[in-house]
Order: C-alpha cells, then structure tokens, then sequence
C-alpha cells in the first residue's frame, strides 16, 4: 500500500511542532527515518499510526484520505518501548488481534522466546518483548508498517533477527524504520529521510543523498553521518 | 466479542478483585437463601464493583503506552471501552442476582432488581466514561464520595443547609441531581424519597445509554501520545 503525507502537521503541547512534513512510503521498500533526539520521528509515527491526529495536512492510503480510525485499522507500528497490557499473555495478545494463532507460528515463537506463550510480555527481556511486538506488529500482514527504533538495546543475534524480518515483510508492505543506527539502516533500506526540528532536512537514496551533500564517505554508514552532520550545521 | 474475552481474562487474572468478588458473591448468596425476605445487604456493592471494572484504568493503559498494541490493527478503543463496560454491568449483575436470586424466584423484587439492573448499568457507563480520564481506584472514589454526599444531603445537609427536607422545594433540585447522578444507592432504598414520583427510579435505564454514548465519544476523540515524545 502507498502511503502519501502532504503538509502533515502536528502541534504539542509543549510548543514543539512538527511539520510540514510531506514523504511518500512506496510497497515494497524500506524508508529510514533519520534525526538527532528530539526531532520528531516518534511524533510523525504516532501520527501516521494513527494514534495522535494531525493538526494540519493530509495522509493518503492509496490516493484515499485516511484519518485517524482508518490509519489505526490499516498501519502496524512497534513503538520503541514495547508495551502491553498487565495481566496479558504473549498468547492472548496474538488472540485478540489475530483470533487465534496457528500452532506451527506459536510453537516458532515460543521456541525463539524460550518460553511458553503463556508467560506475561513483562517477564521478558526487552529483546523478548521487541521480538513479541514484532511479531504482533507483523501478524495479519500488515500493508504499512511502521518500526520505532527496533535495534535498540538488542543483543546481535536479536537485531539480526530484526534485520530478517523486515527484509521478508519488505515484498509486501511500505515500511517506515526511525532508528539512529547507521550500521543496520543501510542494510535494510532504499530511501533515507532526514528529520530536524520537526520538518523534512533531506530525503532520497543513498546515492542522491551522497550527491547532494557531495559526501566522500567510502561506505553507507559515512555517508549518513555526512549528511546529518551537514544537517546540524546548517540548521543547528 | 474478541476483545471482551481478552478483558475477561486480564480480569480473571487480577487475584484481589477475584477474591473480593468471590466473598462478596457468596455472603449474598448465603444471605439470600439464609434470609429470603429481602435483598442481601451486599447487593449495594453491585454499582461499585461495576464501576471500578468499567474504568479499568484506561486513562494510565492510554499513558504508559500499553493501548498502542490493542487499538492498532486491533479493536478500537470506544470498542474497548464498551467491552470494559459490558464486563462491569456483568459483574454488578451477577452480584445483584445472587444476592435476589431466592427472591426473584419466588416472583418477589423483581421490579426492585430489574431498576437495580439500571443502576448498576449507570455506574458501567460512568466507570467507562471517567475511567478515561482517572484511574479505576479514583472512579470507585468518586462514586463512593457522591454516594456518601447524597446520602449526607438527605440526612442532613439539606436541613443544615437550606433548612429544608430533601423533598421540598427548592432543595428537591440537589437532592435530585446528587440520587440520579451521584448516589449509587438505589432510590427504592431510601424511603425519604418516596414522595418523589416513582417513575424517577427507573431514571438510571435512560441515563446509561447517554452517559455511554458520552464515553463512546470520548473514546473516538482520544488521542495517543507516547510517554516519550521524540
């Protein structure tokens, strides 16, 4: 599913402001969302999730204007912290947004937990818990799917798993990834967006980026630190 | 359906409210077959037990984070809220049955229960409405408190205050809105009220639906923020 964000604003509280973003999240690739803390990545995922109603702008499903109800129906998001509901099972969690789970993905699961279904996400390690919202957030294949820093705080072995899981689900959903990671994004994504101050700094694939900033870094991961530093430079 | 079976459950799991469900079931139902001539006493438990399962504490669920996995890609959250009140009416419902149950039986109390019923489905509505806003703990607070205030109102305080019963006029105007909005005591268990025109009792079964449409909309008009805005 295409995803189309024009204008997009949200104000908060606070005064912070984010927007106008306008990005465009196309089948079948991954997006990077890029920016120093405080930037607005997890705002901008929580509007186009749905959770949080823009205050200006629009945000397109396949050319169709989609508010809040139906973006909470359509995009899957992962939120940075994984939480869930006290006295839930992992089980019971795949219950209510699947009606069930099939015995061959449940036994998957629990083998890669290392603990039965019936355990509380509470009692796992957050590299558990990251796992189970994966899961969850991929359950029912989703047709956009938004991921809010999936490889923070996880262990190797678990953010390659990460990195497994979102190239599968690639082929059939637009994917949004906010992380600062330079190392894993480039492996995942195609097109890179650049967050600062609640608006859009830069945006392409590596390459135009690379262009753009006329960046001689040697591999992808130099080339983004290019372009952020030049970010901060020229809006510090 | 989906998600009030997974409610049951995360209820089911809470030991405390388990047990005090269980004591409160059984000495209504031992009172009730005890003591046939009138409702067990526990029976005014009912609104407060369907209160606080009503509010389930959505307000700090929606905070902390813990709603984003249920309302994306899962049901929504006025859906929610209408499966937290729906288990809350159960709860005072089956907790009025059993402490009428002997009586209901033998063609006894039943208007007395089926105005009850009413009653009890308010406080679901109220619990799903304010639990949006406050915790479940502060909802049963608040009900206890109105409920204390009205009965202190016809004791005493409309005398105190206006020197007045609490059936006269003007003061008939607080007394109504503290015993319709406030008091989870039923009207047909307080006799000060008996002047007032019976119909009034069954107040609670127009109340709810509007009090629930309320909490509906404010479950569509709920937003989401992260305790972490970044």
């Amino acid at each position: 599913m295409e995803v189309l964000v024009e204008s997009l604003e949200y104000r908060l509280r606070g005064g912070f402001v984010l927007g106008p973003v306008t990005m465009h999240l196309r089948p079948g690739e991954v997006t990077a969302l890029l920016g120093p803390n405080g930037a607005g990545k997890t705002t901008l995922m929580r509007v186009l999730a749905g959770l949080l109603f823009p205050t200006a702008g629009d945000i397109r499903l396949d050319g169709h204007a989609a508010g809040p109800h139906r973006l909470r129906k359509t995009v899957a998001y992962t939120p940075t912290e994984p939480r869930f509901l006290p006295r839930a099972t992992v089980e019971d969690l795949f219950r209510l947004r699947l009606g069930g789970l099939e015995k061959p993905t449940g036994s998957a699961l629990a083998e890669k937990l290392g603990r039965p279904l019936t355990t509380y996400p509470a009692r796992l390690s957050r590299g558990q818990r990251m796992l189970v919202a994966l899961e969850l957030t991929l359950a029912g294949d989703p047709p956009v799917l938004l991921v809010d820093e999936p490889w923070s705080g996880l262990d190797p072995l678990a953010q390659d798993e990460v990195l497994e899981r979102l190239e599968t689900q690639r082929e059939r959903a637009a994917i949004l990834v906010s992380s600062h990671d330079l190392f894993h994004l480039p492996r995942v994504a195609q097109r890179f967006i650049f967050l600062h101050r609640g608006r859009v700094h830069a945006e392409g694939t590596l390459g135009e980026l690379a262009a753009a900033v006329g960046a001689s870094g040697e591999n992808a991961a130099s080339v983004l630190r290019d372009v952020w530093k030049r970010m901060l430079e020229e809006t510090p | 359906m989906r998600v009030l079976v997974f409610e049951a459950r995360r209820l089911g799991r809470e030991a405390g409210f388990v047990g005090l469900a269980a004591v409160l079931h059984l000495a209504s139902l031992i009172q009730s077959i005890l003591d046939g001539g009138e409702p067990a006493g526990t029976v005014l438990f009912a609104p407060f037990l369907a209160v606080w399962v009503a509010a389930g504490d959505t307000a700090a669920n929606a905070r902390g984070g813990r709603l984003d996995f249920v309302v994306t890609r899962g049901p929504t959250l006025p859906g929610l809220q209408l499966a937290r009140f729906l288990l809350g009416w159960s709860c005072g419902t089956t907790l009025l049955a059993a402490s009428t149950l002997t009586l209901v039986v033998r063609g006894q109390y039943l208007e007395y229960s089926l105005e009850y019923l009413g009653l009890v489905g308010y406080w679901a509505a109220v619990g799903a409405l304010l639990g949006q806003r406050v915790s479940a703990a502060a909802t049963l607070l608040l009900a206890v408190t109105s409920s204390a205030l009205a009965l202190w109102w016809h004791g005493a305080g409309a005398m105190l205050l206006l020197g007045q019963l609490p059936g006269d006029w003007p003061a008939v105007l607080v007394t109504a809105v503290l015993q319709f909005i406030g008091c989870a005591i039923p009207f047909g268990r307080l006799s000060w009220l008996a002047s007032l025109p019976a119909f009034l009792a069954w107040l609670p079964w127009l109340l709810a639906p509007v009090v629930l449409a309320l909490a509906v909309k404010a479950a569509r008009r709920r937003q989401l923020p992260a305790q972490e805005e970044g």
